[in-house]
């Protein structure tokens, strides 16, 4: 039995196709201005790397922001459901899940079967987003994969004070013009990453055990700060964290396809 | 005309009734907010309109007045103010329901003023002393509307008027009891037109409207194909299509403590007692407002009653960013929820509909929540 999930977000779209519960093959591509074509173009790769085309789908999910437009998905959940079917299809254990993406981010409390049973979103501006993040490194003129390992070599962490993240920016630009180590502008940009996230994991309560998904989740330096302030350690997921979505969608699809069978 | 399409046709600030009303040589009177009794006005032979902010989209003058961390709905009502759309009123009556509708009415009075002015002077809390008080104020009132528009207040005016509201009181009670059904005849979003006609166009009016509303509503097949029934709580929404995005995702609003809603007209007035100690008892205490200090407790007893009454599967609470109140109403109503274990929603909004598709996100994974229960 072969399912796919589409994550179309808003940065990149992803996609995930199974095959008796199996992963076969998965997809990143960077998010173009339609769903649609972000979707095709996801699909289209993932199908590519597998060798199989359209037809040989048998359901398929979509989910994310642009997840009422994906043309050949058969239903769309939302990317909460997802994110918690999928963290927990690898970590059991999980209760807590903190999803951190490009321009959201959110904490999904789940049960011991992976339901969702509290969320708490932000959607509304950059601070605690991926975006945050690019924005640091083109104003510090790094790649946005050496922020992570930089953070920790900080011996002395900067205070960004500034709740949005355009006056966060000004403020590291005066703390670069005040000669402070990268290092440490870097580890300060992270712990206000952090702190912002943390607020929605205190709506939401934290409970044992918390894994991190998302393609921020790629990046040590913030999972390092979150596991610091929540004093404890999350469980590593074993695939590219930033599939989660995808692969929630495509076991909520052989769910779906199942029960069709059984009606 | 369908009798729905009546009431949506209320929905514009300057509808076809206050033309109407307004053609006859007559006066309109805007007010804020439920503390204020409309019969008053109403025996006056004023027509008592709630100021709504309808057609508001950006606020430049109300961020500029009323600093931009003010609640939405103020500053909406305020921008409205200032591109004239609300000169059809002869005056506006506001009481001193929370620090934004008191700095609104000050920016009124300051910059956009109106042929008269009155401020209902409302207690903090619920008890006899209180309810003394606010007796005072009302007949304040009363007196004040004589004076300024040359009219005699009548005990048998103020009865009738009395009258003629609980009729509507007890048609809506009535509405709201066949939400009661596993196949509701109204959705919540047409509720919301019903809603907002009760406090736009002349009372007796609505009373007709409403009284043919409930008889076709009684014998309607009703909606079965939903995924949950919902319960809306939260401050001042007057928009259907907040609702329908609830309910086109499943989530059937059967139920609510609203400032339109139950929170308007749950209670009668007492006939039998003096009218203006009638209407002064009755409103002050009637279901409250996050506004009113000691009263939580009745609150949340309301809103238990109603889950229960009405068969509610989860509750969605709104609240208007910037809202002390009610953040501190939802905080409280949260943890008590909880405890129950009853699901909830916890929605911020504006007065504004916009990014609707983060509040769809939100919603749609609350019903997915619901659906596995």
């Amino acid at each position: 039995m072969i399912v796919a999930g589409c994550d179309v977000g808003s940065l990149t779209g992803k996609a995930v196709i199974l095959k008796d519960g199996s992963i076969l093959s998965y997809s990143i591509v960077p998010t173009t201005p339609k769903p649609e074509r972000t979707a095709r173009n996801a699909m289209d790769e993932a199908l590519r790397k597998s060798n199989l085309s359209m037809e040989d789908i048998k359901y398929i999910v979509g989910t994310g922001y642009g997840r009422v437009k994906i043309p050949f998905a058969n239903s769309e959940i939302s990317e909460l459901t997802c994110h918690g079917k999928g963290a927990h299809s690898f970590i059991p254990t999980v209760r807590t899940i903190i999803d951190v993406g490009g321009q959201d981010c959110k904490v999904i409390k789940v049960d011991k079967n992976g339901k969702i049973i509290d969320f708490a979103m932000n959607d509304k501006c950059a601070a605690g987003t991926g975006r945050f993040l690019e924005v640091m490194a083109k104003t510090l003129e790094l790649k946005l994969e050496e922020l992570g390992p930089i953070s920790l070599q900080s011996n002395n962490q900067a205070k960004i004070t500034a709740q949005c993240s355009v006056f966060a920016e000004t403020e590291v630009v005066s703390l670069m013009a005040d000669d402070t180590e990268v290092a440490d502008i870097v580890a300060g940009i992270h712990d206000a990453i952090a702190a912002r996230i943390m607020s929605l994991v205190y709506r939401v309560g934290l409970e044992k055990d918390v894994v991190i998904s998302g393609g921020v989740a790629k990046n040590i330096g913030v999972v390092a700060h979150l596991e610091k302030k929540m004093g404890l350690n999350t469980m590593k997921l074993p695939v590219d964290p930033q599939i989660i979505g995808a692969l929630g969608a495509a076991l909520i699809a052989k769910n779906k396809l199942e029960s069709q069978k059984n009606d | 005309m369908s009798i729905m399409d009546k009431f949506i046709q209320t929905i514009p600030l300057l509808n076809p009734w206050i033309d109407n009303w307004k053609k006859e040589g007559k006066k309109v009177l805007g007010y804020f907010c439920t503390y204020i009794p409309d019969e008053i006005i109403h025996a006056a032979d004023i027509l008592p309109v709630r100021i709504r902010a309808r057609g508001a989209t950006d606020t430049p003058m109300g961020d500029a007045y009323m600093t931009d961390t003010a609640c939405s709905f103020t500053r909406c009502c305020l921008e409205l103010a200032h591109r004239k759309q609300y000169d059809f009123l002869d005056g506006i009556i506001s009481c001193n329901s929370c620090d934004q509708i008191r700095r609104l009415y000050d920016n009124i009075r300051y910059k956009t003023p109106f042929p008269f002015h009155h401020l209902l002077s409302t207690p903090g809390n619920v008890n006899e002393i209180t309810i003394d008080w606010f007796k005072h104020e009302v007949f304040k009132f009363k007196e004040v509307l004589e004076k300024n528009f040359g009219v005699n207040i009548t005990d048998e005016k103020l009865r009738n008027a009395i009258k003629t509201y609980n009729i509507s009181r007890t048609l809506l009670k009535q509405l709201y009891m066949l939400r009661k059904r596993e196949a509701p005849p109204i959705t919540g979003t047409e509720m919301m037109n019903v809603l907002t006609a009760a406090v736009s166009i002349p009372r007796e009016q609505f009373n007709e409207l409403l009284a043919q509303e409930l008889k076709e509503a009684d014998g309607r097949e009703g909606v079965s194909n939903y995924k949950a029934r919902i319960m809306l709580i939260g401050s001042m929404l007057d928009d259907p299509e907040y609702v329908k995005i609830i309910e086109d995702l499943g989530g059937l609003v059967v139920t609510d403590s609203l400032c339109l809603g139950t929170r308007y007209f749950w209670e009668l007035v007492d006939e039998t007692s003096d009218p203006l100690d009638a209407l002064a008892k009755r409103y002050l205490s009637r279901v409250s407002c996050p506004r009113m200090a000691g009263e939580q407790p009745k609150r949340m007893e309301f809103v238990m009653d109603l889950i229960k009454e009405f068969n509610v599967d989860g509750v969605i609470l709104q609240r208007m960013k910037f809202c002390p109140l009610w953040w501190a109403e939802i905080f409280m109503l949260r943890r008590r929820l909880k405890e129950l274990s009853i699901p909830f929603l916890d929605l911020e909004r504006e007065y504004v509909l916009s990014g609707t598709g983060a509040m769809k996100t939100r919603v749609q994974a609350y019903m997915e929540i619901l659906e596995a229960r």
